[in-house]
């Protein structure tokens, strides 16, 4: 928050305090005074969430890896410059990750993802990270939830995205249209994303 | 294996944020079961910092000092270099090749082996495996690995520099193709529009040319364009267009000769973008992206938005009169629409209605343009949205105190119904199913005996304040620097603490704040922990620019994560003024906040601060879509009046999507018009659809609307054709009588007024019906709130410079003011009256 003088706690601010990246954390200030085990160790802790928001960013799984990658070192380097009581490790990676997408996207005269968009992904993140804190990760939260998922809309998740198909091999092993696939993934989508902003929230305010 | 592009180029166009991010999760479920890949990554990772963990320059005899500058190093690469340094002594090998060009900037060539090189050798950064290895040859064996990788980076970024012009030189060809794709589709549809309008044009084409002629003996000529568009029009008796040569790619000639024999445009045009509109007197106009003499639209923007065209015609030089000819001329967008001046009303045509916009763009389609006088012969039904927004009285209440003159009140920010919808009125109570009741009057018009003033109003059932439901209340408040002032951010804060107080256990409040950045100020908070609250509102300061778009989405998801069923859900939005950050199209806004009250149900309220930087017409719009309520608050007073009352009346929402629908009977009336509503209309056929949305009503509300009706048996007609008799002109050629295809039914009603609503939850419309009698009794007669009602309607009139009333002085806007004041339990009505009467 550049300009706005507020005094005040943030949604990132608040949940520091329960994520080892706060700054009373005793891995954090090692990490302050150089210890690469404890970087290592918030990298592995924050890694795969931050691939999924990179490669989100960009709308590409491996450019985002390649983003996540550019911006660890980065971190590292300027590990310095980073403040504990401006937001987690998390939050500060994500801005360095957006920093990383504009340059994407300049290098790629891509457009750019709107700040909307950013905005709207800061929020389902912090969800998240809250329910890491507390103990469950992302990606244990997808699993159940795509437990929950119509049978149609599981399977064609299944073939797309798990077993890593075309859109055209998935739709066919399906026995679907492309078309209809791709209706199909939507609406997963949506009902992914509404399931795992809810029990991210649950587990997340479970933890206080 | 598929490659994501694959998979991004089949989904992405139509994602969303929350759909990216749950592309991407997914994208990496499978990785994270299998955990391979994932540990792949990290070890990369590692090494990179390792490397990264002393970086220092390197100095080499003859070659400069390599800038620190960081690099992206790609997973592959990085990987390479973790093998080599794990093998120690083994062969592993990352070789690069040389790019001559950057050859003072690069290592020529590079191998890299492990162990250390001899010092004569070529390669001065090589590595061999029978020189012994020391901690400082590592290091320095490490620094070559740090330059190979530079060099690699430097390679990579040449290529993906090319690589990228030669995509966008792509994207280029590709979008000019899909240009002249659009330009002839459009050119078809135009042809066939016109050719079936006017089938005795002359037209000849040549080219991508787009050329037509309106009536009569109208003939256009184009040859030899080279180009990629050409239009040319002739419209009119005379008018003649002929062009030849045309080298340039964008082309507009149009000529307006069909009023005297002048009318003919021969032109060569020789030079991009050119314009050239020949007026009524067959002079002529030029214009072009660089010498533009008028405010016109480079053609290739006009083909691309149609909408923009409109925009900029309505700058360009209009006939003196409404064309008897149809005036077929330039609208042409990229859906071949077209648009007939003598549609826009007389009363347009005056002074500027809005001011240029921040790219110099007049924003025409901002402007409101009056409800024109209809026949209820061709036009029996008036159908518009309600309306309980009370900002614009408010806003002109504030610049006449501040000493602005009539003139100097922008036309724009006159709404009328919203004037009116600003006072009470003791409209009766429903008794019946509906929460609805009717107040209709009727009388004959203070401002024009010949016609009469028919005032339809609803009025919205009361709820008792301790019977209203959960309400969940996001607060988006403007802290930007221009609220740092007495009547924005302080008045803001005192303002919702009117309205906390009302709150309690049941409820829910949050606090967003935006300026340079966008973040909560409250987490989601019971109505009862008031003291939180108030801490919150306390603590806020002003500073930063506006970066509504952003904090208006966090809003929302506040909103919807703590949505409270059966509930009141609404975003609050208080500010001084636009979004200047992010999100800055008004139609981006609003079609987010369309979406939200749609899909989420949650809508949006908005309260206006301030009056130097408040952007009044887009707060205005983004509200009726979002089936919220705008307000403007200039004081205290106001704000308890907004807050306590209006607000809370609004938490209590009675009905959604309200529309009112006016059949006027023919047999009694000769022509009407609606007062007002000016963006609030609906077409007929909107009535009863539900899926158009309308404005919501809240408990207590009320809506009035004013029509001017003329009579069957009065001498006066609004609609005459006054370039029936004419001098100069004939009519061409008589019209065969139309067949009558409806025939009036013998009736005494005067309308009938239909009401559709739908239930705050409810997704199928109900409908109200109620008949209308005339009624031509002397206006001082007529009801109190009717007399002083009608007065607020007539000065909102004479401020938008309405011809009707140009001749209706203020004093007799007072005299009707001062017979209707009644008890004035508030004085809103006397301060109406005062500052009328100070009124220049």
């Amino acid at each position: 928050m550049t300009a706005t003088q507020l005094e005040m706690p943030t949604e990132e601010t608040e949940t520091q305090k329960a994520d080892d990246g706060s700054p009373d954390s005793p891995s954090l200030r090692l990490v302050k005074e150089g210890s690469r085990d404890d970087f290592s160790r918030l990298m592995r802790e924050h890694h795969r969430e931050l691939i999924v928001f990179a490669g989100a960013i960009v709308s590409d799984c491996e450019a985002g890896k390649d983003i996540v990658q550019d911006a660890l070192v980065s971190a590292w380097r300027k590990f310095d410059e980073f403040d504990p009581e401006l937001g987690d490790f998390g939050a500060w990676m994500r801005g360095i990750i957006r920093f990383k997408a504009k340059d994407f996207f300049r290098k790629m005269q891509r457009t750019p993802i709107s700040e909307l968009g950013l905005v709207e992904m800061e929020v389902d993140l912090a969800a998240w990270q809250r329910a890491r804190a507390a103990g469950t990760g992302v990606f244990e939260i997808v699993e159940n939830c795509l437990g929950k998922l119509p049978e149609k809309m599981r399977e064609a998740v299944q073939r797309f995205y798990l077993e890593d198909r075309s859109g055209d091999d998935a739709a066919g092993v399906l026995d679907i249209s492309p078309a209809n696939l791709r209706k199909r993934l939507e609406r997963a989508r949506g009902l992914l994303h509404e399931c795992i902003a809810g029990e991210a929230r649950i587990v997340g305010s479970e933890n206080g | 294996m598929n490659t994501n592009e694959d998979k991004n180029q089949s989904e992405e166009p139509t994602f969303e944020a929350s759909e990216l991010l749950m592309d991407s999760l997914l994208k990496n479920v499978a990785a994270n079961r299998e955990g391979g890949d994932d540990e792949a990554f990290l070890a990369n990772v590692e090494t990179l910092l390792d490397v990264n963990s002393a970086p220092k320059a390197i100095s080499q005899p003859g070659k400069k000092s390599r800038s620190k500058t960081k690099r992206r190093i790609p997973v592959w690469v990085s990987g390479g270099i973790a093998a080599a340094l794990v093998v120690g002594v083994s062969s592993a090998v990352v070789f690069f090749s040389t790019v001559n060009e950057n050859a003072d900037r690069m290592i020529p060539s590079l191998v890299m082996e492990s162990g250390v090189s001899d010092p004569s050798a070529p390669f001065e950064y090589g590595l061999n495996e029978s020189t012994p290895t020391t901690a400082d040859q590592l290091a320095q064996a490490k620094q070559t690995q740090e330059i190979a990788k530079e060099s690699k980076d430097l390679v990579i970024d040449q290529i993906g520099h090319e690589s990228a012009e030669l995509n966008s030189i792509q994207e280029e060809i590709s979008f000019v193709e899909a240009e002249m794709e659009e330009a002839r589709a459009s050119k078809k549809e135009i042809d066939l529009a016109l050719r079936k309008m006017f089938p005795d044009s002359n037209r000849t084409s040549d080219g991508v040319g787009l050329e037509y002629g309106v009536p009569v003996n109208a003939s256009v000529t184009q040859t030899s364009i080279s180009g990629d568009i050409s239009i040319a029009s002739a419209a009119g008796s005379g008018g003649t267009i002929t062009t030849s040569g045309i080298e340039s790619d964008y082309t507009l000639q149009i000529g307006l000769g069909g009023f005297n024999d002048e009318g003919k445009l021969n032109s060569t045009p020789d030079s991009d973008g050119v314009v050239k509109i020949a007026n009524t007197k067959g002079a002529i106009a030029t214009a072009s992206p660089n010498n533009r003499t008028r405010r016109v639209q480079p053609f290739k923007k006009l083909l691309g938005r149609s909408k923009k065209l409109s925009e900029t015609d309505a700058a360009l030089p209009l006939p003196a009169k409404g064309p008897r000819t149809l005036g077929v001329d330039s609208q042409i967008g990229s859906g071949g629409q077209f648009a007939d001046f003598a549609e826009v009303p007389e009363q347009t045509r005056g002074r500027s209605r809005s001011a240029p916009n921040q790219d110099g763009e007049f924003g025409l389609s901002r402007t409101l343009i009056d409800n024109p006088w209809k026949s209820p012969i061709g036009e029996p039904l008036s159908t518009f949205s309600i309306d309980v927004d009370t900002a614009s009285w408010t806003n002109i209440r504030g610049m006449l105190q501040r000493g602005f003159s009539m003139d100097q009140i922008p036309p724009d920010s006159v709404r009328v119904e919203e004037m009116i919808n600003y006072f009470d009125w003791k409209y009766p109570q429903p008794d019946g199913e509906h929460p609805f009741g009717f107040a209709v009057e009727s009388a004959q018009c203070p401002w024009n005996a010949d016609s009469q003033l028919l005032r339809v109003a609803i009025q919205g059932k009361d709820v008792k304040r301790d019977a209203r439901p959960a309400s969940n209340l996001v607060f988006l408040l403007d802290v930007s620097g221009s609220m740092n002032q007495s009547n924005k951010l302080p008045l803001l804060q005192k303002s919702i603490a009117l309205m906390v107080e009302e709150m309690n256990e049941n409820d829910c409040v949050s606090i967003v704040v935006y300026a340079g950045a966008e973040g909560m100020a409250l987490h989601p908070t019971k109505g009862n922990e008031q003291a939180e609250i108030m801490d919150a509102l306390k603590r806020l300061k002003a500073g930063g620019s506006t970066n509504g778009g952003a904090g208006i989405n966090l809003a929302y998801k506040i909103a919807s994560q703590n949505f409270i069923k059966d509930g009141v859900n609404r975003v609050i939005l208080c500010t001084d003024g636009d979004f200047n950050v992010g999100l800055t199209g008004t139609e981006t806004l609003t079609q987010l906040v369309e979406r939200k009250a749609k899909r989420d149900r949650v809508f949006l309220s908005v309260c206006g601060f301030g009056n130097d930087n408040l952007n009044d017409v887009m707060l205005e719009s983004i509200t009726n879509k979002g089936n919220g309520t705008y307000y403007f608050i200039d004081t205290i007073a106001e704000a308890r009046k907004v807050f306590l009352k209006d607000m809370m009346a609004t938490l209590v929402t009675i009905a959604k999507d309200v529309k009112i629908q006016v059949e006027f009977n023919p047999g009694q009336v000769k022509a009407y018009r609606l007062i007002g509503y000016a963006n609030r209309r609906l077409a007929a056929k909107d009535f009863e659809d539900d899926h158009v949305d309308a404005g919501e009503i809240g408990a207590g509300h009320s809506v009035t609307a004013f029509y001017e009706v003329v009579p069957v048996s009065s001498e006066s007609n609004p609609l005459r054709d006054v370039t029936s008799n004419l001098r100069y002109q004939i009519e061409a050629a008589p019209e065969p009588a139309p067949l009558p295809k409806r025939t009036v039914i013998k009736s005494p009603e005067l309308a009938l007024l239909k009401l559709r609503y739908k239930e705050p939850d409810g997704d199928v419309s109900k409908l109200i019906e109620k008949p209308v009698m005339p009624n031509g009794q002397d206006w001082r007669k007529s009801s109190e709130d009717f007399r002083f009602a009608s007065a607020v309607a007539l000065f909102g009139m004479k401020l938008r410079d309405n011809d009707s009333v140009r001749n209706v002085r203020l004093p007799e806007i007072i005299d009707l003011a001062e017979s209707g004041i009644g008890t004035d339990p508030h004085g809103y009505r006397a301060e109406f009256i005062k500052l009328l009467k100070a009124a220049k």
